[in-house]
């Protein structure tokens, strides 16, 4: 049966199904087509680090203006809260730990305190009797520790929420076999998937990593860069101090998350091997032997000797200057296409207020125009939104740990 | 609306000026600050406190939380005067307090990013964008809420409350079923007897209309002058409750106390919640107590409240329903919800399950945006358990608090559970077993607790300390989905359990993302029987994913072995058979036993609901090759819309076989409805003596069957041939698609364009009929006179058959006449 849709959102990230979810309860009906997680995980929504920023871990130097990080740290923490509280999820209450060496870091992050008005139960610096007991044997006496108000969150279930609710609100979600192409027509924009090719009169690309194919299949190459980041998946000790850790000595960040059923994870980044990327390539999350012993070696005692994968993540990043900063939501439209990234999944409602507005922009330069699409043949996408630390992905994972 | 005279007549309302205090008294940041945060325009904010819009609510919320957690103390004069307006009427603090709901306190407490963007629903575009840039609603509130909300309750009604109130039951309302020995009322008299009830709790499961019922009757206790005062339990607190009574009864004693979601409290503080309950009830005599709860056995503690419970649908209001929601439903094709009906009748396992307004609504709901019909019954049943276990999550509830509760985590315990009784074997369980069989994934103190808390959430019910699961349909879809997720290999899992589990295989069959291994585990390793066919026929019916080949050969083994049984069947034609309501029926006899009849049924029915399922044009092709005269009228009944009914005679094996119309439209009830009779067991005689009719005779014109060996096998066994020959229209010709087609009149030819495949005539050029593999191919005409679309069974399909006969070479012919 024929189905009319007002657009198409490609992408099924937090923000293409935050999106999906607004527009659908404007009264749009948007169809999202979502690159399938089988046979191989493709999502790159839920391969990070699963962690609810506050804004306090970032430098002043990657923010044009004190302001600016003022500004962006308030939205990350304020936004992110309250996206959970929408979601009818607790605010998580927990401490992350940062501990730093480095004096300009730690004037930074008294100054970082100050212009964010964090209150003491959130932010300060321990005593080091305090971080003695905290570090226990592995305590460094010249580190200086910091409790910051972060923590990690469920994203996953994020997701689910605003998927049941867009769902309930008419959106179609499906699950594609291949990457859709998009190409332009006259009076809107093609996109092709799975053997169908469809006009649309608008399309919002919100594909993360995918997004720059995307947009140069429409004619549009956009200012910035892919970087993909090495993480590790692991049994998190049951000594670890803090449910998020960062450790600037080391160059090294830890989340620590629940699993069903199974011992804590924790999920571990470093700055090895982080690099630009062409392309999004599930293959691609093989890391080289010799750059995991890089890694290993830049992971603190304990967290060097646990058992786990390697893994990578894919992160958008727009080029100096295009949006405030490289963390800030990037939204921009295109003639009938708009591109859309969150920056941070915190700031994802903020996003999807911009792209609601240039969506609506849109709709009243052009209005009245509907795709026609029969889905009967299509895969829904209704299964069970997992991260990827949830020990679920039992297959070839590309990442040399099958 | 009017706006109403502000107190002290000053130029902003109470409200406007206690956020202007907010951002501008606190000195913590400026009003660019506050829009680059807030992510609108100074100009926006200028118009918040001049009244002139409303904020949205989670900026709000924002704008408060920063400053009750940053501001300090420059913030507290400022949020001391916001606080005071907390819980005045919201329209005695702004001219767009309606758009709060009943007060501020409830408006910035609310989940509100996903209502904003509902209210907004409807409006022009211009209006829409202009709320989305400014982060607020304009002056045009809707319509004031009217509703009995005395100014002592602290928990007002919510909005939601209103608008189920608008939207549900306007034409149906609930039924109850009154526990006990007194007289049982119906109708009017139930509505009656609970608004003028002294103590009384309404029992119903989730989504059966437990807060609509006592907003119902909050509204009628104040149009009665009762002085209602309700108390939302889900948002309050055992503790506070306390307060809140003597609060409300202090002034005067004789009120009406209505306490809803009475089950919403945290789990360990259900216990305290009920006995403060009681311990009030039993303090203030002259008050009435009515609540709202779903089932939970605290509710034994309340002595003397008469048990009211909400009646699941029937299947006369669930005939009603449809015939309402379609009547509601504009953009709705006539006959659109006639098909919604006739899938449900096909889909008899459903029935129980839609007996519940929120899965029924939720069922109804998917098929008006997304034509989903009960012939998706996985996907029913997905929405269904996604509802159980996601509505607390959606209304803002936690009962438990742990890791494992949220409701992504409890699908999986809830699987592995269920996984684990099917494969016991038994109904029911006990919390030892539970214990056994979740050992690996939940703390063991955590079991009573999940126990309870699914037995909240409307999955299981406990009897005698036994748990079995409230719906059986639901028991198959948490294990079919625990099988297909959980497993290694799903074909390999249900093959290993000692007796075959056909229920499961289905579920599992429908969610699979390849449901090939499973099809081929039935078709090739279970043992030859008439159940393993039953089986594959309900697996097939329903949207599948597979590989071609697989459903291909399933169908194939399937009809032969349908073909094999019913080729001793004899037919009487239709026009012998008396028929009512019915647009095409069949009177069979066979020699086979009673049971054996009712196996071939049960595939019939099967085959006849895979009409609406891509698989049609398969189904199609292998019938034309049949050589049972009963396959050959059969052909025409999944040309007809309808449900396909079959009586079968007890004793002598006979049955009459015919698709039935059903219409919603019928203004009331029927008694006799073709939905009554299709939710009961079709176990009866058939309305007529089968002697009676006589057979009408065979034309056994056995020349025009040479060609045919299996069917010049039939005739000779004297099993005489079709009352009417198969093929009505004259053979044709045939031709290659990609080449000409000539007429007398003209040339006409395929063309391929951007993958769909049209049909363009040259000259006057048009064949009576085109065919392709036995599919009847009709020219649609366009707004262009010489280019026709193609349209069959569904279009999609003939253009896929088309386009794979114009690339195939050897298949690049299409039949015309």
């Amino acid at each position: 049966m024929l189905e009319r849709f007002d657009f198409i959102i490609v992408g099924g990230g937090i923000f293409g199904v935050m999106l999906a979810a607004e527009a659908a309860a404007l009264g749009l009906r948007p169809l999202v087509l979502r690159l399938s997680d089988r046979p191989r995980p493709r999502a790159e929504t839920v391969r990070n680090q699963g962690w609810l920023q506050s804004g306090a871990t970032h430098r002043f130097r990657d923010f044009p203006s004190r302001d600016a990080f003022r500004e962006f740290g308030q939205q990350a923490y304020f936004f992110g809260r309250d996206t959970l509280k929408e979601c009818g999820l607790p605010t998580p209450a927990e401490r992350g730990l940062l501990i730093t060496s480095d004096p300009v870091r730690i004037a930074e992050l008294h100054e970082a305190r100050a212009l964010l008005r964090f209150p003491e139960d959130e932010f300060r610096q321990l005593e080091p009797d305090e971080s003695q007991r905290l570090g226990g044997e592995h305590w460094d006496p010249g580190a200086a520790y910091f409790y910051i108000p972060d923590a990690p969150f469920d994203e996953a279930s994020v997701l689910e929420y605003y998927r049941a609710a867009a769902k309930s609100e008419g959106a179609v979600f499906l699950n594609l076999e291949e990457p859709a192409r998009l190409s332009r027509v006259a009076g809107g924009v093609r996109v092709a998937f799975d053997g169908y090719r469809i006009d649309a009169p608008l399309v919002v690309v919100a594909a993360g990593a995918g997004s720059f194919g995307l947009m140069a299949g429409y004619g549009v190459t956009l200012n910035g860069s892919l970087q993909r980041t090495p993480l590790r998946v692991a049994e998190a000790p049951p000594s670890m101090p803090a449910p998020v850790m960062v450790d600037s000595n080391w160059g090294w960040s830890g989340v620590r998350h629940f699993r069903a059923g199974d011992s804590p994870a924790i999920v571990m980044g470093t700055r090895v091997n982080c690099k630009n990327v062409a392309f999004a390539d599930a293959f691609e999350r093989n890391i080289p032997e010799a750059k995991k012993l890089e890694f290993m070696s830049r992971t603190p005692p304990p967290f060097d000797r646990l058992a786990g994968r390697f893994t990578a993540g894919y992160e958008v990043v727009p080029a100096p200057g295009v949006t405030i900063s490289r963390f800030s939501p990037w939204i921009e439209a295109h003639g009938d296409v708009i591109f859309g990234s969150p920056g941070r999944a915190t700031t994802a409602k903020v996003a999807v207020n911009q792209a609601l507005v240039k969506i609506m922009q849109h709709r009243i330069a052009r209005p009245g125009k509907t795709t026609p699409f029969d889905r009967s043949e299509c895969r829904e996408w209704d299964e069970l939104i997992e991260m990827h630390f949830m020990g679920t992905f039992d297959f070839d994972d590309g990442e040399g740990n099958s | 609306m009017t706006i109403p005279t502000l107190p002290g007549g000053g130029r902003r309302s109470p409200f406007a000026e206690a956020l202007r205090a907010l951002l501008d008294d606190t000195g913590f940041l400026g009003r660019a600050g506050w829009a680059g945060l807030l992510g609108v325009s100074t100009a926006a904010l200028s118009q918040w406190v001049n009244d002139k819009t409303l904020p949205r609510a989670d900026l709000l919320r924002v704008v408060l939380d920063i400053l009750r957690s940053r501001g300090g103390p420059a913030a507290e004069p400022s949020l001391k005067k916001f606080d005071a307006l907390l819980d005045a009427p919201s329209t005695t603090i702004s001219p767009m307090g309606a758009r709060m709901g009943a007060d501020l306190r409830t408006f910035t407490t609310k989940r509100s990013f996903l209502d904003f963007a509902r209210s907004l629903n409807g409006l022009d575009s211009e209006s829409q964008l202009a709320a989305l840039q400014s982060g607020s609603w304009g002056r045009e509130a809707p319509e004031p809420l009217q509703l009995a909300v005395t100014e002592e309750s602290a928990w007002p009604l919510q909005a939601a409350l209103v608008r189920r109130l608008k939207e549900a039951w306007s034409a149906e309302p609930p039924r109850f079923e009154i526990e006990g020995s007194g007289p049982q009322v119906s109708g009017q008299a139930q509505w009656e007897h609970l608004a003028e009830a002294r103590r009384a709790v309404v029992i119903g499961g989730p989504g059966s209309g437990k807060s609509t019922t006592i907003s119902v009757l909050v509204r009628i206790a104040y149009d009665r002058g009762y002085k209602p005062a309700l108390y939302s339990m889900g948002r309050g607190s055992a503790e506070h409750f306390k307060s809140w009574v003597a609060h409300a009864l202090e002034k005067d004693g004789g009120r009406t106390i209505f306490i809803d979601g009475l089950d919403e409290l945290p789990l360990e503080e259900r216990r305290a919640g009920v006995r403060n309950v009681a311990v009030a009830a039993d303090a203030a005599s002259a008050a009435r107590f009515l609540l709202a709860s779903r089932p939970v056995p605290e509710l034994d503690d309340l002595k003397g409240f008469e048990r009211i419970s909400i009646a699941t649908l029937s299947h006369a209001d669930l005939l009603a329903a449809i015939a309402h929601a379609a009547r509601r439903e504009d953009n709705l094709e006539p006959g659109e919800s006639d098909r919604f009906l006739t899938h449900l009748c096909e889909r008899n396992m459903l029935g129980g399950l839609l007996t519940s307004w929120m899965n029924f609504e939720r069922a109804w709901k998917l098929f008006v945006r997304q034509a989903i019909t009960p012939f998706w019954k996985a996907e029913l049943l997905a929405e269904c358990a996604r509802a159980l276990l996601y509505r607390d999550y959606e209304k803002g509830l936690s009962r438990v608090r742990a890791p494992w509760a949220a409701p992504a985590c409890l699908a999986q315990l809830v699987g592995q559970l269920s996984f684990k009784l099917m494969e016991t074997g038994s109904r029911d369980f006990d919390e030892r077993d539970c214990k056994a069989w979740l050992s690996d994934r939940l703390p063991l103190a955590a079991h009573e607790q999940l126990l309870d808390l699914l037995t909240v959430k409307g999955v299981l019910e406990v009897s005698s300390a036994r748990y079995s699961f409230l719906q059986e349909e639901m028991l198959h879809y948490f294990a079919a989905r625990h099988c297909v997720e959980s497993t290694a290999d799903t074909a390999t899992c249900l093959a290993a359990w000692p007796t075959p589990r056909p229920q499961l295989s289905v579920i599992a069959c429908g969610i699979s993302s390849d449901a090939g291994p499973l099809l081929r585990n039935v078709l090739y390793h279970q043992p030859r029987s008439d159940e393993r066919y039953a089986t594959l026929a309900d697996m097939l019916a329903q949207p599948l994913a597979s590989d071609e080949d697989t459903i291909n050969e399933c169908w194939a083994a399937l009809l032969s072995w349908l073909d094999e049984r019913v080729a001793d069947w004899d037919v009487w034609k239709s026009d012998s058979v008396p028929t009512i309501s019915s647009r095409w029926a069949l009177l069979i006899r066979s020699r086979d036993t009673e049971p054996r009849v009712r196996v071939t049924a049960q595939v019939l029915e099967a085959v006849h609901r895979a009409r609406s399922s891509p698989a049609r044009d398969i189904i199609l092709e292998h019938l034309e090759n049949a050589t049972s005269m009963f396959l050959a009228h059969f052909v025409t009944a999944l040309g007809i819309e309808g449900y396909l009914r079959i009586l079968i005679n007890r004793g002598d094996a006979a049955a009459l076989i015919r698709v039935e119309i059903l219409d919603s439209r019928v203004e009331a009830p029927q008694p006799i409805s073709p939905l009554l009779q299709a939710f009961e067991a079709p176990t009866r005689r058939l309305p007529f003596n089968i002697a009676e009719i006589r057979p009408r005779k065979a034309v056994a014109d056995v020349s025009a069957h040479a060609g045919e060996p299996n069917r010049m096998r039939a005739f000779a066994k004297g099993k005489g041939a079709p009352s009417e020959p198969r093929a009505t229209r004259t053979e044709g010709r045939t031709a290659p698609i990609r080449g000409p087609i000539e007429t007398a009149s003209g040339i006409a030819q395929f063309n391929e364009v951007d993958g769909r495949v049209q049909f363009v005539a040259i000259g006057r050029c048009q064949p009576s009929w085109l065919r392709l593999e036995g599919t009847e191919v009709i020219l649609k005409p366009t707004s262009s006179p010489n280019v026709f679309e193609l349209v069959g069974f569904g279009g999609a399909q003939i253009n896929k058959l088309l386009l794979r006969h114009m690339r195939e070479p050897e298949r690049n012919l299409i039949e015309w006449g």
